[in-house]
């Protein structure tokens, strides 16, 4: 897989999610154009968006299709979209951790970390505390509860890590509004995540 | 629990919410770039602003000195005075090369108009403003001068400048600056600003003409205003006091520039024509304070300056909020 096969191809019309992963299967290198024809951008949004870093993005986005390769078979996803943003979030936000180490982390991910913050209920313990698996599942439920705007702005904050200018503009609302429906949407997660473990 | 555990956790919502939301936020966009505001172009005097209408905690604005800091007035028993020293005052701001007041007078024709609007008004309501006490101790003053700033420092635009001061009388007799109107040199011909007088003919109908977009901009102003008070219904929000919310003439045009002949007006069914007569753009500052909920410490209040752009409903002349901001926002970047 050379880098000139992950280039864009303007005006080649784009295969159908199906057709990818049918390629992946067939152990065709194509799976590779074509997964970057289509998604390329989405996973650099990603990656930039949790890096804010180019090159780094674009290894991460590598590293995406990779996992892809590596993962196709056995794993046959119905929305190759989603399998592919969870692919460069999963490895963006390794790459990140491993930045924040050697302390060349920060920017958009710190803040969001750092706002998530406070969701945990502040009587949480070790012992109390949820299993990822559940915690997961609940905050699957909790995402489920909320009203659709509301659950993609916090989406687009907490899974897209964009950054609020970026929310606001993507939603025409004013960057007070967006900082403020988080922060509502935060404390009812808090207040959801306390429930739960109270159980 | 930890925050890179709810992150980590985030990863396997259903996917049906993340594509919606990534649709939403423009993140499957393949032309999408990473943005980022620039900052907006701020300054709490920007030149061709028209028709301050402070709206909501009006008068708080000025007992907090926001009108102290835009205008540096030197109270008096006559207004004129007031403004005068108000105008002349801004040679000690440092963007300010040179002012000189070339007309100035009480304008009773102009108070009387204003009186009216504000009478049983929701402003008027709110500082316990009376028919009586406005015809008392409210006046509107005319003033004409000429101003010239330092460019390296301010975006105001200069040259001649007429303006409409609205005065209220404190209860020590004195007059104080409570808002102030448009630079009228946008809808008035250079040549005739010195001399008021003339071509009356072409006065009225000027007249008329900045009475009409004064109404229009008092109007989506008060639009402006009550939206963002609106958020004050937020669970999260305690109160949002309005400083100011200003009919931006400058922003306006640059949107029309931008947005004339653009896709994005194309889609939407958008004329020049019904921009310019239905698009207004504001500039609103304002400070949210954050409610303490079930005992988890409020966010510290924050100051907000933001633009918005409005577009008039032509049917019900109703003004909101409009996917402008967005639009020019991604101008900005």
């Amino acid at each position: 897989m050379d880098e000139g096969s992950l280039t864009k191809e303007a005006g080649v019309e784009k295969m159908k999610d199906q057709e990818i992963v049918a390629l992946y299967f067939h152990r065709s290198d194509q799976a590779i154009t074509e997964t970057s024809r289509k998604y390329g951008a989405y996973c650099r949004s990603i990656a930039g968006n949790i890096l804010q870093n180019d090159a780094d993005a674009e290894e991460c986005v590598n590293d995406t299709y990779l996992g892809a390769w590596n993962s196709i078979p056995p794993n046959s996803p119905e929305n190759l979209a989603t399998y592919l943003g969870k692919l460069t979030r999963r490895i963006s936000l390794q790459r990140w951790r491993a930045n924040r180490s050697l302390k060349r982390g920060g920017g958009e991910t710190a803040l969001a970390l750092d706002e998530l913050e406070e969701c945990i209920p502040s009587y949480s313990t070790v012992e109390k505390a949820l299993e990822q698996k559940e915690l997961a599942a609940a905050i699957n439920r909790f995402v489920a509860s909320l009203e659709e705007t509301e659950r993609a702005v916090f989406l687009c904050r907490y899974w897209y890590i964009a950054s609020i200018d970026q929310i606001a503009v993507a939603f025409r609302f004013s960057s007070a509004k967006v900082k403020s429906m988080l922060y509502r949407t935060r404390q009812k997660l808090q207040r959801y995540l306390h429930e739960e473990e109270q159980g | 629990m930890n925050k890179d555990m709810l992150i980590d956790a985030l990863e396997n919502i259903d996917s049906a919410y993340i594509l919606q939301a990534g649709k939403s936020g423009g993140m499957l966009s393949e032309t999408k770039q990473k943005r980022k505001k620039k900052a907006l172009l701020r300054g709490l005097l920007i030149a061709a602003i028209i028709a301050a209408l402070l709206v909501g905690g009006t008068f708080a604005a000025y007992q907090m000195g926001v009108f102290d800091d835009l205008w540096l007035q030197k109270p008096s028993s006559d207004p004129v005075e007031v403004v005068r020293s108000a105008i002349e005052n801004q040679i000690d701001k440092a963007y300010t090369i040179s002012v000189r007041v070339d007309n100035i007078y009480a304008d009773m024709e102009e108070t009387a108009r204003a009186a009216a609007i504000y009478h049983n008004s929701e402003i008027a309501d709110r500082n316990g403003w009376s028919e009586e006490y406005l015809e008392k101790h409210f006046i509107a003053v005319y003033a004409a001068y000429t101003v010239e700033y330092d460019h390296t420092k301010t975006f105001m635009r200069d040259g001649a400048v007429f303006q409409y001061f609205y005065l209220v009388q404190k209860e020590d007799g004195s007059w104080v600056i409570w808002d102030n109107s448009a630079d009228y040199e946008l809808t008035v011909p250079t040549e005739s600003l010195t001399d008021k007088k003339t071509e009356e003919s072409e006065q009225e109908e000027q007249l008329e003409t900045e009475e009409s977009r004064k109404a229009e901009f008092t109007a989506a102003e008060q639009a402006a205003a009550a939206a963002i008070k609106g958020w004050e219904d937020f669970e999260d929000v305690r109160t949002i006091q309005i400083y100011e919310v200003k009919t931006d003439v400058e922003k306006t045009e640059t949107a029309l520039t931008l947005l004339c002949g653009s896709a994005f007006a194309a889609q939407r069914g958008w004329t020049e024509e019904y921009l310019q007569d239905h698009m207004l753009a504001v500039h609103a500052i304002y400070l949210i304070e954050y409610e303490s909920l079930e005992g988890i410490p409020a966010v510290p209040p924050e100051r907000v300056e933001e633009d918005y752009y409005l577009l008039q409903d032509s049917s019900t002349g109703e003004w909101k909020f409009s996917e402008i901001t967005g639009f020019m926002m991604e101008q900005d970047n």
